[in-house]
Formats: C-alpha cells, sequence, structure tokens
C-alpha cells in the first residue's frame, strides 16, 4: 500500500549505487525512510535503460582496455626491448605500463578529450592488482594476466546482472518499475534548463506523473553537478522537488 | 597462454540431467534366493531406461537438426555435414566424461539401496561447484580471442550461474521425494512417490531445455560465420563480430537473453533470494567499477 505522503522517482545513480554499494548511508537512509513511511520508491522506463546501457558500456570499456590498450602496449614494449612474449611478467611491464598511463594523460591533457579519472581508476586497478601478484611471487604470463582481469570483470558484471534482476526486472527489493507516457513539451522545458539528455527525460517522467497522479512526487539523485545544483530553478519553473536521498522523506512531510 | 576449448558442463549436460532424472522408471524385482538351504524371495527397487540405448545420440542429433534449422548457416557450409560435425562433438564429449557417464547409468542400474537419483543430483552440483571458476576461466579466454564485447561473455556466464542454481532448486525436489518414496511401504505408493518427483522436475527441464537451446544457437551461428573449414567449427581461432550478420546476432543474442530471464523468473519460484548477490564492496574491482559508473559514458574513451 503506498503512502498518502507522496513518491519518490529515483536517478540512475540512485540504483547503480544500490547495485554497487557506493554511498552507502545516504541510500540505506532513503530505503529506512521508504520503508517505514511506505513510500513507494519509483523507478522510469528512462532511468531502466540507462542503467542497463551504463553497466554494458562500463564494461566494454574496460573489457577493451585489457584487450586491446593494455595487451597492445605490453607487445610492444618487449617486442622492442628483446623480451620473449611468453617470458614471465615482472618490473619491466609495470613500467611499460606507467609510461602507457603517462601517454594517455598527456594525450587527454593536450586534446581535453576524455577525463583523467576514469583512466586513474583503471591504472589503479590494473597496477595493485599485478603488484600484489609479482609481490607474492607468482610466475604470471601476460596472457595469464589478462585472463585474471577478466575473470575478475565478468565475475563481478554477472553478479551485477543477477542484482539488477533481482531490484528492476523481478522487482524483488524497494523499488517499483513506472511506465510514464513521455511529454516531449515537459521534456523540453527540463532540457531548457541545460539538463541534458537523458536526466532531463527522468526528470520530465517524475513531473509529469506528478501531473497525472496528483501525487507529491520527489526526484531523488546524488548528482551534484548537473541537477542539484539546480534544484531551485527546476522547482521555480517545474514545480518538481529535486533532493539528496538523506533529504528526501522531509519533503515529502 | 593456455586457451582452454572445453565447454561448460551447461553446454552439453542438458541432456544428461533428462536423461538421468525423466528418462528412467522404477521397476520392482522379485528373485528367489538360498539361504542355509532354505528359499527367501527377494524384493528389490530399481531404475530402468525408459529410452533405448541409443537415445542419447539420435536427441543431439535432433538437438543440432533443430538447432541449424532456425540459424542461418554460411553457403560454404552445407547443413547436414554441420549437424554430424557439431553431433560427433557432443556425443565425443560425452563419452570421454567418464564420471558423467558413469553416474547416469549408476542412476538405471542401481538397487533402490541409498539414494541413486540423489546422488546422482548430488554429484552433477558438486562437479558444476568445483569447476565453475574453470567456466569463468573458458568464457574469459573466449573474450580475448575475439573482438564481441564483454557484456557477450558476461550473458554465458549469468548462464552458467543459473544453472548451477537451478542444480541446487532440483537437489532440492529430489531430496524431498526420493526420502518420501524410500519410506514407501508398498511399490505403488514408491512409484507414485518417484512419478510425482518427475512431473515436479519436468517443468524445470523443459525451461533450461528451451535455454539451452537459446545459447546454443547463439554459439553455433557466431562459431559456424566465423570458420572456414569443418574442421575448426567446434573451436574457431577468432570470433570477429564483423563476420556476424549483425540483425541475425541481435535476434538470437534477444532470444538467449530472454530465455536466460524466463528461467530466473521461473527459479524465483523456488528460491525468492537467488538473484540476491552479497557485493564486496571492499574489493578492488567492485570499487573500480562503481567509481567508474559515476562517470558519464562519454568518458569511456581511451
Amino acid at each position: 500500500m503506498s503512502s498518502s505522503l507522496g513518491c519518490f522517482f529515483l536517478d540512475t545513480n540512485i540504483i547503480l549505487s544500490e547495485i554497487l554499494k557506493e554511498n552507502t548511508p545516504r541510500i540505506e537512509q532513503l530505503k529506512k525512510d521508504a520503508s517505514f513511511h511506505k513510500i513507494t520508491c519509483n523507478v522510469s522506463d528512462s532511468v531502466e535503460k540507462e542503467v542497463d546501457k551504463k553497466i554494458q558500456e562500463a564494461s566494454t570499456f574496460l573489457g577493451d582496455v585489457i584487450r586491446v590498450t593494455i595487451n597492445g602496449h605490453l607487445l610492444e614494449s618487449r617486442q622492442k626491448c628483446g623480451i620473449s612474449l611468453m617470458d614471465p611478467m615482472t618490473s619491466f611491464d609495470i613500467k611499460a605500463l606507467e609510461e602507457l598511463f603517462s601517454y594517455y594523460y598527456d594525450f587527454i591533457k593536450e586534446t581535453k578529450f576524455g577525463l583523467l579519472s576514469p583512466l586513474s581508476l583503471i591504472e589503479e586497478w590494473v597496477i595493485s592488482f599485478l603488484g600484489d601478484i609479482l609481490n607474492q611471487g607468482i610466475e604470471i604470463s601476460i596472457g595469464e594476466f589478462q585472463t585474471k582481469l577478466v575473470e575478475k570483470l565478468l565475475e563481478l558484471t554477472s553478479d551485477i546482472d543477477s542484482l539488477y534482476e533481482h531490484l528492476i526486472t523481478f522487482q524483488r527489493s524497494f523499488v517499483k518499475k513506472k511506465s510514464i507516457q513521455l511529454d516531449s513539451r515537459i521534456t523540453q522545458s527540463v532540457n531548457a534548463l541545460e539538463i541534458h539528455y537523458p536526466d532531463c527525460v527522468h526528470i520530465a517522467s517524475a513531473i509529469i506523473h506528478q501531473i497525472n497522479s496528483k501525487e507529491k512526487t520527489v526526484f531523488v539523485t546524488l548528482d551534484f553537478s548537473s541537477i542539484l545544483d539546480k534544484k531551485q530553478i527546476i522547482y521555480k519553473q517545474l514545480g518538481i522537488i529535486c533532493c539528496d536521498p538523506l533529504y528526501a522523506l522531509h519533503h515529502l512531510l | 597462454m593456455t586457451i582452454a576449448t572445453v565447454a561448460p558442463l551447461s553446454d552439453y549436460s542438458g541432456s544428461a540431467l533428462r536423461f538421468g532424472l525423466i528418462h528412467i522408471r522404477p521397476i520392482q524385482v522379485v528373485e528367489t534366493v538360498k539361504k542355509s538351504g532354505i528359499k527367501f524371495q527377494r524384493t528389490s527397487r530399481r531404475f530402468e531406461s525408459i529410452k533405448s540405448p541409443k537415445s542419447y545420440e539420435e536427441l543431439v542429433n535432433l538437438q543440432n537438426e533443430t538447432i541449424f534449422s532456425t540459424i542461418q548457416v554460411p553457403d560454404w557450409f552445407d547443413v547436414n555435414k554441420l549437424v554430424d560435425v557439431f553431433s560427433q562433438d557432443n556425443i565425443s564429449r560425452y563419452e570421454q566424461d567418464e564420471e558423467l557417464k558413469e553416474m547416469v547409468e549408476n542412476v538405471k542400474n542401481t538397487e533402490r539401496k541409498g539414494r541413486p537419483l540423489l546422488n546422482f543430483i548430488q554429484f552433477m552440483r558438486k562437479r558444476f561447484e568445483t569447476r565453475k571458476d574453470h567456466y569463468v576461466e573458458i568464457e574469459a579466454n573466449r573474450f580475448l580471442r575475439s573482438n564481441f564485447p564483454l557484456s557477450f561473455y558476461t550473458k554465458f556466464v549469468v548462464y552458467d550461474k543459473t544453472y548451477y542454481s537451478l542444480l541446487k532448486v532440483l537437489e532440492d525436489i529430489v531430496r524431498l521425494y526420493e526420502f518420501q518414496a524410500s519410506s514407501a511401504r508398498s511399490f505403488i505408493m514408491y512409484e507414485k512417490k518417484i512419478n510425482e518427483l518427475k512431473r515436479k522436475i519436468s517443468p524445470i527441464l523443459d525451461n533450461l531445455d528451451q535455454c539451452v537451446f537459446s545459447c546454443s544457437c547463439l554459439k553455433r551461428f557466431t562459431m559456424v560465420w566465423n570458420s572456414r573449414e569443418y574442421i575448426e567449427v567446434t573451436n574457431p581461432e577468432f570470433l570477429d563480430v564483423e563476420k556476424v550478420d549483425k540483425m541475425e546476432f541481435q535476434r538470437l543474442s534477444g532470444i538467449f537473453n530472454s530465455k536466460i530471464r524466463e528461467v530466473r523468473g521461473f527459479l524465483l519460484h523456488y528460491n525468492p533470494d537467488f538473484l540476491f548477490k552479497e557485493i564486496d564492496s571492499q574489493d578492488n574491482t567492485t570499487k573500480m567499477f562503481g567509481k567508474l559508473l559515476m562517470f558519464p559514458s562519454s568518458s569511456f574513451k581511451i
């Protein structure tokens, strides 16, 4: 039974945080509030699609970095120095990867293409993983190293797939799917506030629901840089409250 | 690099499950034995196969005929020859898998003493458990020998994990019904309980069969379009996404994904929590992936 207080519409980052246990205190507070006050946590079709797309894009990106970028550079570095491709990995390979990542950092700084941080996340992950293996004195070839990295990703992405189905496809947790018939005029008015696709569609879905159901609706997000910093103007012009999960309940009381 | 070529258990043992648990019927054998000069009647119960010994081969052949009549095949291959090559590959893997073959045979030949059906399903589950890391390694190696996106291989790992969950559900059902059957006083009651067991697990295996079929269609499709000779069709050197027809690939992937979803939805009736996984948020891979997802997709470029 839903609450007379109103309902929440959740942004993509809330779902991803729940799946990957990021921002746990904020998400747990939201879940606790929603459960105690019987407030429905809706997920629009557009959020559902974006969550799925983001997971796929991130895994494709990581897979390609391992399969193409890292592999290609390691092989090339070894060939230049006449080291056999079958030899176990050593600090030489870690230094070759250092060179690879430095090259990309310089390239990004010069061209402003891409962002530094996703690359540094991969760098930390790859180098610490290889460093741990070498510290333990384990012999590993480039091929085996790649396989181990991919195995870790496959284990994780398959678990994420299950959690996505648990949460969204089969609605076995605190989330309810809500199909919304979009109105392009509303989407465009959100977009006019410089809220880009697909965020403007997510917010438009919450607005349409609020209008159609006459139920007070709060759009819950962790996006501070492009939604929450405009929350006043969004509310003033479009009548929808956007807020951080910690405070969502109090906007309905 | 070691390239694993052996397929996961779920690739070829769907039929073995059906053979071990469904294509059997309980029989009662009454023998006269002489002990210390006195004649006794000894009654034993066992399982016999409903199908003829050649049925496994026939079944595999039929499955491959259906698969190749469903998918597009390049014109440099003859469909009948492909059916033959893949069927022989399935059969030889089953034949080489002495452990599995022996277990299936044991179910049919063992006397009722003990719990032959439970032993069989526990054997399948435990074997999968000990090999599941290896199955992930197989998919990782397949990914590295291809230019297909990682998400394509993730679905095969999801499929293997679903298969494992299904084995655990089957084990629970078999344990309960075989226990009830083993305490039955008459053969009629015993037979009734075994038939109840078969009725209970049949829909699960039907669901699994559809999933195995859609998985096989997708795998065979990518394999044959990446081969030029019959000798390489069961294990092509490299899987090139450009060599497969995109529309057909999307159609088969869509069917496969929806079949996995159906089986998982079906399994939720038996185990409502099986999709819930405890993700270790302190694990480096999880932390990296979680942070990566918070960036806009446009930054996923190198």
